[in-house]
């Protein structure tokens, strides 16, 4: 298909040029280990370069002097020799067991160094358990130094680079001290500072570290090329009146490389809820628990002139937000001190951690409201006394009001403000579970024997950006998954239902949505899944193998599966990755382990392994997307027999030369030899022939035995001297195959689909398919279309369904809440009205800025949609709407580009119009 | 602000297997839209901090195509990024060349190909990196950027038009 060449062509190209560009897994690690606590980001590969970072903050230099040592000493005579002698080799994911972290912790108590409760480390220890190395010798290091890695000062930081190689971390030491060479400390500084007051204004007073904190770096990526040195700062705003300004350039030319950026908002212009928020995050981090009681007034403040989108997903929490007040504490309220302890005394819960208290009034009542956190006792083990709390504490009194558990329906307000204010706010906002309720009640409409809500018999899922999609996930084999898009106030759309009863083809299907992948099945899934098909009568090929292989138990036969699968990955003679699928057939003489693996060299070969013996049975390839996933699950003598009785020696003959001689590395598209404009078929009983039709092609032979394995298979050049045809249209080239077969009565696959009404078909139906015409002959349609009226938007509406139903998958019609377009109401305006009124529109708002010429010289696209989402709101109209473009002739893209739109109803009423000449979006 | 729904090894779990299957995409989609390696770095690793952050909303919200939600997020990061004052001046060809070595020969239409999606209007951009290189379904992509499946379906025809001659030019597709 054409997307599938776009697709393949665009991966090749994007692939092979940033092949050099790949992720880090010494930068993932260390995101794993810090990113919940608080940091925005962290530090990168030192390799990488250019180190730009947030932190956190700095603590005075006359404290390190007294710690530094003692934390030193401890890091180099305790952490670092034990972490060099507990490995046999080098990592970055090397721990300390248990026992070593608990040597490490009484050396650091005894030098008077302690760690809190609720650290990392701590609890690790507590819980019996060991630590990341380089995560604990940071901890300690954070104590001494203060903050983050980049707001260290250059020493310490190198010192700390050294101690990284000395334990295998790093395997280069890229952070280094400026040498004789190299510009000295305060000159790049002051450098740095100079170039951003030149760039962003003189009066910024960047050493203000009450204003900003400053990160900084100096690093060699090759001590044999000077030109490798360079420098890098970053100041980070503590408030969000001041801008973020990043800079760096190479040590040996800063004038020439230097490069500055900032991140300025500048509040006085309009702004929006999330917008607010997001820079709220950035400065005071997304750990509100640890916000300063004045961020919380300040986002209260400027969340009054804010606009909140109401379909945002913070909408309720950003109205709760600014109903809520954040007073300074005064005499007549309680300490935050006696409010935590007052609020963990309620909890009664010895594992409650503090997140966070903040003072709050709303309607004049003044509340402390602490949150904490309670972790399983058992990690991994399900545990409904845990989870994140809300503790409200009146401020005069002590009292507490109230002590709740975040739910699923909650926002992000929930442990911020008073619950008054919380429950206020979530007013014209449907929650979670007002969605589900709806979603249900439509569902039960159509379907009123659904029982979607019995715990027992589906899980529900729902999740939402600009609507949501309620799925009612099928426990039970018997039942179908069920799902329901929901708009945000709560309209029920599209309604999708799998009612099938079970039968031999579905089965496999519906073991999928019980179990999840069957790569991961356990050999009883594949036993019971036997025992389900036993009564059942598949017709398909998938099931009918399915019915045909028996899965025997593991216990009876020699080799297991974890012996199975290492014989397995042996077999490829390749590094690999990992074993994706694995699962006990029967066959003779013994049962097999038929497993897929993925390798490193981005092929996926399917290997058998005798049970007994541990032998090799066979090697196939498989290629994502083309192979079919039986023969993962059944016996190659099985599925080739099957397929060649059900789909033929030319499907058989097709996959073999695919396989053989298609790109797989590339995850091309297969040679599509049964392409008859390429390729002429030719078959003599197991012998297939595709001849190349054109000079310059390829042609190809291929031979079966009678149980349909491939004997021979063979490329020759074809003899054909006849040119390609030029000029047959661009279109032509992209054709897709005819595939799925047409229906019975000859007319398109998709036709009468139920996204669409009947009387949409009956329309199409008498336009175009009355007893002439196909979907065979759009190409040439398009082509007489494309050259009468340009780019589709500018078609006829009607020419336009026929192009959108021509490209559209068979996967995409079957989407809920598909739009598509649709056929204009005769009764109401044309399409030629609609345009004019739309340029009319676009005239009022764009001709003071642009010029009514320019106006006049938009060309105009214009297309009737079934139910488009409202760019201004995100809901949907609800009805069918123009959206028309004006398009302005782009020279370096030889194409038109849209410049704005205007959406209409079918009455000719303007929706909205807008100039959009950014073209960004 | 950490929560108990997802216990920390979980966790953690879920975010290395995140890494260790998306790590690359979400890098290079990064910097196709960001054209600068060090920037697409640093807003990856934004992309992986805000995962974690709200995993718990990935959890509470059941989604069920964690490629198509870090996408959103990465996409959303990229645009903070956008917002700054150094992508007024880039040179995308420099921006190629400063990039680590290829480890496989590149074709100069494919580097054509590549500097041209860069080059785009980031409407068009988008849906090119979701639909086409990423994979995501056309109601996927929609979601990501928050459109309907007819915008982007449009935006994938212009985009294509826009691309047409680094699609077609001097390559013939047999088939």
């Amino acid at each position: 298909m054409r997307e599938d060449l776009n697709r393949a062509k665009m991966h090749k190209a994007i692939d092979s040029t940033l092949s050099g560009l790949n992720g880090d897994p010494w930068l993932f690690q260390r995101v794993s280990a810090r990113a919940a606590e608080g940091e925005t980001k962290v530090k990168k590969k030192l390799s990488t370069g250019l180190v730009l970072v947030i932190v956190l903050m700095l603590i005075a230099a006359v404290a390190l002097a007294v710690t530094l040592l003692t934390h030193q000493e401890i890091v180099e005579q305790v952490a670092v020799p034990l972490a060099v002698d507990n490995d046999a080799s080098v990592g970055v994911n090397k721990i300390y067991n248990a026992e070593e972290l608990a040597e490490l912790v009484r050396s650091m108590n005894e030098n008077g160094i302690t760690l809190e409760e609720n650290n990392r480390i701590m609890q690790a220890l507590q819980n019996g358990q060991g630590y990341y190395e380089e995560e604990t010798i940071m901890e300690i290091c954070r104590q001494a130094f203060g903050g983050n890695y980049y707001t260290w000062t250059l020493e310490q930081q190198d010192w700390y680079e050294d101690l990284m190689v000395r334990i295998g971390f790093h395997e280069t030491h890229l952070t280094r001290l400026p040498g004789e060479g190299n510009m000295k400390y305060a000159d790049a500084e002051a450098f740095a500072f100079r170039k951003i007051r030149e760039a962003y204004g003189q009066e910024l007073s960047l050493e203000d570290r009450s204003i900003w904190q400053l990160s900084r770096q100096f690093y060699v990526e090759n001590p044999d090329d000077p030109t490798s040195a360079g420098w890098s700062f970053s100041l980070e705003p503590k408030d969000i009146d001041h801008g973020q300004y990043y800079i760096s350039f190479c040590d040996n030319d800063p004038e020439g490389t230097v490069f500055v950026s900032a991140n300025i908002h500048d509040w006085s212009q309009s702004y929006t809820g999330d917008e607010l928020l997001s820079h709220f995050n950035t400065v005071y981090s997304w750990n509100y628990g640890q916000w300063p009681q004045e961020a919380w007034q300040r986002l209260h403040e400027m969340l009054q002139g804010a606009e909140i989108d109401p379909t945002s997903r913070e909408a309720q929490a950003l109205k709760a937000f600014r109903m809520t007040e954040y007073p300074v504490p005064g005499e007549k309220d309680i300490s935050r001190e006696t409010a935590i302890q007052k609020a963990k005394e309620a909890l009664q819960d010895s594992r409650a951690a503090l997140d966070g208290a903040v003072l709050t009034e709303y309607e004049g009542q003044r509340i402390w409201m602490v949150s904490f956190v309670i972790k399983p006792s058992n990690e991994g083990i399900a545990d409904n006394t845990a989870g994140f709390f809300a503790v409200s504490v009146d401020s005069a009194t002590g009292t507490i009001l109230d002590s709740r558990k975040q739910g699923l329906d909650d926002s992000i307000a929930f442990a911020y403000v008073p619950v008054d204010a919380y429950e206020k706010a979530w007013e014209g906002i449907l929650r979670r579970s007002e969605i589900i309720q709806l979603a249900v009640n439509a569902i039960r409409e159509k379907y009123p024997d659904l029982d979607l809500m019995d715990e027992e018999k589906y899980e529900i899922r729902a999740e939402g950006y600009k609507r949501w999609n309620v799925t009612f996930k099928a426990k039970d084999i018997h039942l179908g998954n069920v799902s329901a898009v929901v708009s945000m106030d709560g309209i029920v759309g599209e309604i999708n239902a799998d009612t099938e009863i079970l039968n031999g083809d579905n089965l496999w299907k519906r073991y999928g949505q019980a179990n999840g992948y069957f790569g991961q099945w356990e050999q009883s899934v594949w036993i019971r899944l036997e025992e389900d098909m036993s009564g059942l009568d598949p017709l398909q090929i998938g099931g009918r193998l399915l019915k045909a292989t028996h899965y025997p138990e593991e216990s009876s036969v020699k080799i297991q599966h974890g012996r199975a699968q290492e014989l397995g990955m042996q077999a490829t003679g390749k590094r690999t990755a990992e074993v994706n699928t694995c699962v006990l057939v029967d066959a003779q003489p013994h049962p097999v382990w038929i497993m897929r693996i993925l390798t490193d060299e981005a092929d996926e070969p399917v290997v058998g392994i005798d049970a007994e013996t541990g032998d090799v049975v066979f090697t196939e390839q498989f290629k994502t997307d083309y192979t079919p996933q039986y023969v993962l699950y059944s016996m190659p003598e099985t599925w080739r027999k099957m397929e060649l009785e059900m789909l033929g020696a030319p499907y058989m003959a097709k996959v073999a030369i695919t396989h053989k001689f298609g790109d797989m590395w590339l995850d091309e598209p297969e040679l599509d030899v049964d392409n008859t404009d390429n390729w002429e078929l030719q078959q003599d009983g197991l012998v297939i022939r595709y001849i190349g039709r054109w000079k310059g092609m390829k042609s190809y032979e291929v031979e079966l035995d009678q149980n349909g394995f491939v004997l021979r298979c063979e490329e020759m050049d074809s003899v054909s001297t006849e040119e390609k045809p030029k000029n047959t249209g661009e279109s032509n080239e992209f054709v897709p195959a005819p595939t799925p077969t047409p229906l019975p009565d000859g007319k398109p696959w998709f036709w009468g689909m139920d996204f669409a009404p009947q009387e949409f078909w009956d329309q199409l139906d008498k336009l175009f398919f009355t007893h002439v015409m196909t979907m065979d002959d759009y190409p040439a349609m398009e082509k007489d279309w494309l050259e009468a009226f340009g780019e589709s938007e500018f078609w006829p509406q009607e020419y336009q369904i026929v192009r959108y139903l021509y490209y559209a998958s068979e996967e995409q019609l079957k989407q809920p809440g598909l739009q598509y377009p649709v056929f204009p109401d005769r009764d109401r305006k044309s399409q030629k009205e609609i345009g004019e009124i739309a340029l009319s529109a676009f005239h009022e708002i764009a001709d003071a800025e642009m010029g009514k010429e320019w106006v006049d010289s938009t060309k105009i696209g214009s297309t009737l949609l079934n139910d488009e989402i409202n760019p201004d709101t995100g809901k949907n109209y609800g009805k069918h709407v123009w959206w028309v473009n004006f398009n302005i002739w782009d020279d370096d893209f030889n194409a038109w580009n849209p410049k704005g739109y205007a959406i209409l109803d079918e009455d000719g009423n303007v929706l909205t119009v807008k100039l959009e000449l950014s073209g960004n979006g | 602000m950490e929560r108990a729904a997802v216990p920390g090894m979980i966790r953690e779990q879920k975010l290395n297997q995140w890494i260790e299957d998306y790590s690359d995409s979400i890098l290079r989609t990064c910097f196709l839209y960001l054209s600068d390696q060090n920037q697409a770095e640093d807003a990856t690793q934004d992309t992986w901090i805000k995962a974690w952050k709200h995993m718990d909303d990935y959890e509470r919200k059941s989604i069920t195509n964690d490629k198509a939600w870090l996408l959103r997020i990465a996409i959303n990061t990229c645009k903070d990024y956008r917002r700054s004052a150094w992508f007024r001046h880039i040179d995308r060809n420099k921006v190629l060349d400063e990039l680590p070595s290829q480890l496989i020969a590149v074709e100069p239409e494919d580097r054509t190909l590549t500097l041209t999606i860069m080059d785009l209007p980031d409407r068009y951009k988008q849906v090119i990196l979701l639909y086409y290189f990423q994979g995501l379904t056309m109601q996927e992509t929609a979601e990501v950027i928050g459109a309907s499946q007819t915008t982007v379906q449009r935006r994938l025809k212009k985009a294509e038009s826009l691309l047409k001659v680094e699609l077609t030019g001097g390559v013939t597709y047999e088939g």
